[in-house]
């Protein structure tokens, strides 16, 4: 290679870009996404998680982030992200401000590195594996009978899955039918092959002893890991949970910033860490989480029910990980969202995996007239 | 883009007088796309440094993207652990990962601090850093500060350079120097103390009680390094910020430093704590734990450059950033070694929008840098 000074770009002052616009939308797909606009013709997009109330989300974007974005360098993450979070702190250290966040955030990320040419996954730090086995997750246990769920199974091992997790959504019912939960789990279990990795998460739906003595029917039968047993704010619950079981036992899905991860690792300390990038503050904060997680040699499974802009975000995050060997969180493919996209991150069911793309941003691009008609709510 | 070469240079400035231990070793780093990124560490015991950077490294990151700076950073840490986190092996592999960062700046055309989030502010004040005052009479280390204050430093810091191998040596002299430089400065230039781990905890207490009455800015690493129990006593029992961390070397010994001995402000220094990596997430544990940072920088070169990237974007990063030019020849020396130099005016950094950490080396002056050694 011959050696000169084309080390110095022709361009001295580096890029400069503006946010010009700001916009999102609520879709009959229930997704949230946030299209940030700038004067370079670089557009990125993002995606709020929908939890419950997705035009909550949609105006807090509007109302509170907007003014702080318009006419700022979208390449100023750390910036914005001090500026979003602190600045309306006293309506939203936790919920809807931080999933807001999250979709500006993802989509400021998109458009960084855009302009610096790169994917997502590289701007992050490189990529320690672009391919991950993703597990299905299948919700409603607590409406399903357990034949319902077994069935559920059987159908996503014939999508081409090979990872599972069931769910029972209790919320905020707790010990409700413990032994339906333990039936389901068994005829689940007892379908799938021995080695085909089955969780259970409990939604925050068992007591602490309750919670425990499940866990030790599930050990038995055999479990992968072990979801949110007890309440998310009782962190002294979940480090009793932990500490009584072999079986990993997660929670984070429901932690929203550095801080809050910061009190669950010293207090809960649960054996997995589930942060969600549509709801934790976006990809500037995951990063942070990744480096507590990191401190404390704990693993990070992400928490992600969104198959489209959230799950290449995580994926993006997950690749960076140091040992990102757990299957990854995925509700399985959904054609009407693979159709907002020009090109979709596509679930491959011959090895029930997800590669990651390699083109510059998270690499999903709108399908402009497919988005059109997809629109329930537009908030310009 | 791939890594097509690594290379570790000691050079000296053949007008400074410094000793052959504490010259700059820099790093270059090659790539198929005719970009350079460039990193320095400290050139102490360079003999095994180069070995270890271009014959062990080297060859592990050949071939790999030089923007996967985490990748490269699994790549080399694991591998090559049996040589000592504790020192020679995270001193190399920061060196390296600033020239990587430096790579993925120029290849974005962004300066680091951009590809990092933005900068919170680019005009940053630094701290005048004059060392060796074991072997210093009062008058000598004085002439050091004015050194500083002529240049127009309006924050201080004086270093003992004790070590842990000579405990409580002579702690009055420490106070004598103290206060000849206490008296010189008005009373709202910053002063601060680094005893560079020479007491122990009664003396540490009873020196920083005296320093408080006098007026002190921070306190740092009083005791040997390795004693967080004792760290804690001294950060209980004083008013003053005591600090630490120029001596952990990875994100694992600053996490047991932090919650062990709980210091008030936290000192990676990009070249020993894993580069821009590396200091990314230390300076997320202090945010977590609310703990100040203020990081360790005794050169004037590229480890400066590129401490001062990141460092300029946190908020919070709102304290003088260390300034020296000890480890690294003399200003006009290392000004000379680059194509536009980062030199501070007046106490205070700009960092300029040049893509990568911002310094380019002047081929002419490194070829004779080289040659001087």
């Amino acid at each position: 290679m011959e050696r000169s000074k084309t080390t110095k770009p022709e361009v001295q002052t580096g890029i400069t870009l503006k946010i010009t616009d700001v916009k999102t939308y609520v879709l009959n797909t229930t997704s949230v996404f946030v299209r940030i606009y700038t004067d370079e013709g670089i557009e990125g997009v993002g995606e709020c998680s929908p939890v419950v109330q997705s035009d909550v989300t949609a105006v807090y974007v509007q109302k509170a982030l907007k003014p702080k974005l318009i006419g700022k360098d979208p390449l100023d993450t750390d910036r914005l992200w001090d500026d979003m979070y602190f600045g309306t702190f006293k309506i939203g250290g936790m919920g809807a401000g931080p999933n807001a966040i999250s979709g500006v955030d993802i989509a400021l990320w998109d458009i960084k590195s855009k302009a610096a040419n790169m994917p997502l996954y590289q701007l992050m730090g490189g990529a320690t594996k672009k391919t991950f086995k993703m597990y299905k997750s299948i919700g409603g246990g607590a409406r399903d009978t357990p034949e319902e769920m077994r069935q559920k199974v059987e159908d996503g091992y014939n999508q081409g899955f090979r990872a599972f997790k069931i769910r029972m959504d209790w919320q905020y019912m707790q010990d409700k039918d413990l032994k339906k939960d333990l039936e389901m789990f068994r005829l689940c279990r007892e379908w799938l092959p021995d080695d085909i990795p089955l969780s259970f998460d409990a939604n925050n739906g068992y007591s602490v002893s309750a919670a425990i003595a499940q866990g030790r029917e599930f050990e038995k039968l055999g479990i992968y890991h072990f979801e949110e047993p007890v309440l998310p704010y009782n962190y002294k619950g979940i480090r009793e949970v932990a500490d009584a079981l072999d079986v990993p036992v997660s929670a984070g899905e429901q932690e929203y910033t550095r801080w809050q991860f910061r009190d669950l690792i010293e207090v809960a300390r649960p054996d997995l860490l589930q942060p969600d990038v549509t709801k934790c503050c976006g990809i500037t904060e995951i990063i942070r989480i990744g480096a507590m997680a990191e401190v404390v040699d704990m693993q990070i499974i992400p928490h992600m029910t969104q198959p489209s802009i959230g799950n290449a975000a995580s994926l993006a995050f997950c690749s960076t990980l140091r040992h990102p060997e757990r299957p990854h969180e995925y509700t399985g493919p959904r054609s009407d969202l693979e159709a907002l996209f020009v090109d979709p991150i596509k679930f491959d069911g011959t090895t029930g995996t997800i590669t990651l793309k390699d083109e510059p941003g998270h690499g999903l691009v709108i399908d402009e007239d497919a988005f059109k008609a997809a629109i329930v709510t537009s908030y310009e | 883009m791939k890594i097509t070469s690594v290379t570790a240079t000691p050079i000296r400035f053949s007008a400074d007088n410094v000793s052959s231990s504490s010259v700059p070793l820099i790093i270059r780093i090659q790539t198929d796309e005719g970009i350079e990124g460039v990193g320095e560490c400290s050139g102490r015991y360079w003999q095994s440094l180069k070995p270890y950077i271009e014959d062990i490294v080297g060859p592990l990151i050949i071939g790999m993207d030089p923007r996967d700076s985490q990748s490269v950073w699994d790549a080399t840490w694991t591998e090559t652990k049996s040589l000592g986190p504790g020192g020679l092996q995270s001193t190399g592999l920061g060196a390296i990962d600033v020239a990587l960062w430096d790579i993925a700046g120029k290849a974005a055309n962004l300066p680091i601090y951009k590809l990092l989030g933005g900068a919170a502010r680019t005009h940053i004040p630094v701290y005048w850093s004059s060392g060796l005052g074991w072997q210093r009479t009062p008058d000598q280390m004085l002439d050091r500060v004015k050194e500083g204050w002529d240049l127009g430093y309006r924050a201080f810091k004086i270093r003992m350079d004790w070590g842990n191998n000579r405990l409580d040596s002579n702690p009055k002299k420490d106070m004598q120097l103290f206060d000849a430089c206490r008296n010189f400065l008005p009373e709202d230039a910053a002063l601060s103390f680094d005893a560079n781990n020479g007491y122990t905890v009664s003396t540490a207490i009873q020196q920083g009680r005296y320093m408080e009455s006098q007026g002190l800015t921070h306190f740092e690493e009083p005791l040997p390094q390795y004693d967080y129990l004792g760290l804690k006593q001294v950060v209980n029992a004083l008013n003053v910020p005591v600090s630490s961390g120029e001596n952990e070397r990875s994100l694992y010994n600053f996490r047991d430093m932090i919650l062990i001995g709980d210091p008030d402000i936290v000192q990676p220094d990009i070249a020993m704590a894993g580069g821009i990596t590396g200091l990314r997430k230390v300076f997320t544990l202090c945010e977590a734990y609310n703990k100040p940072m203020m990081p360790h920088c005794p050169s004037a070169g590229i480890s400066s450059a590129a401490s001062l990237n990141i460092y300029a974007t946190y908020q919070h990063a709102v304290r003088p950033h260390e300034y020296s030019y000890e480890f690294s020849g003399s200003l006009g020396a290392v000004a000379n070694l680059f194509e536009e130099p980062i030199i501070p005016e007046n106490g205070y950094v700009d960092l300029p929008d040049r893509p990568g950490h911002g310094l380019v080396i002047d081929e002419d002056a490194f070829r004779k840098a080289k040659a001087a050694f």
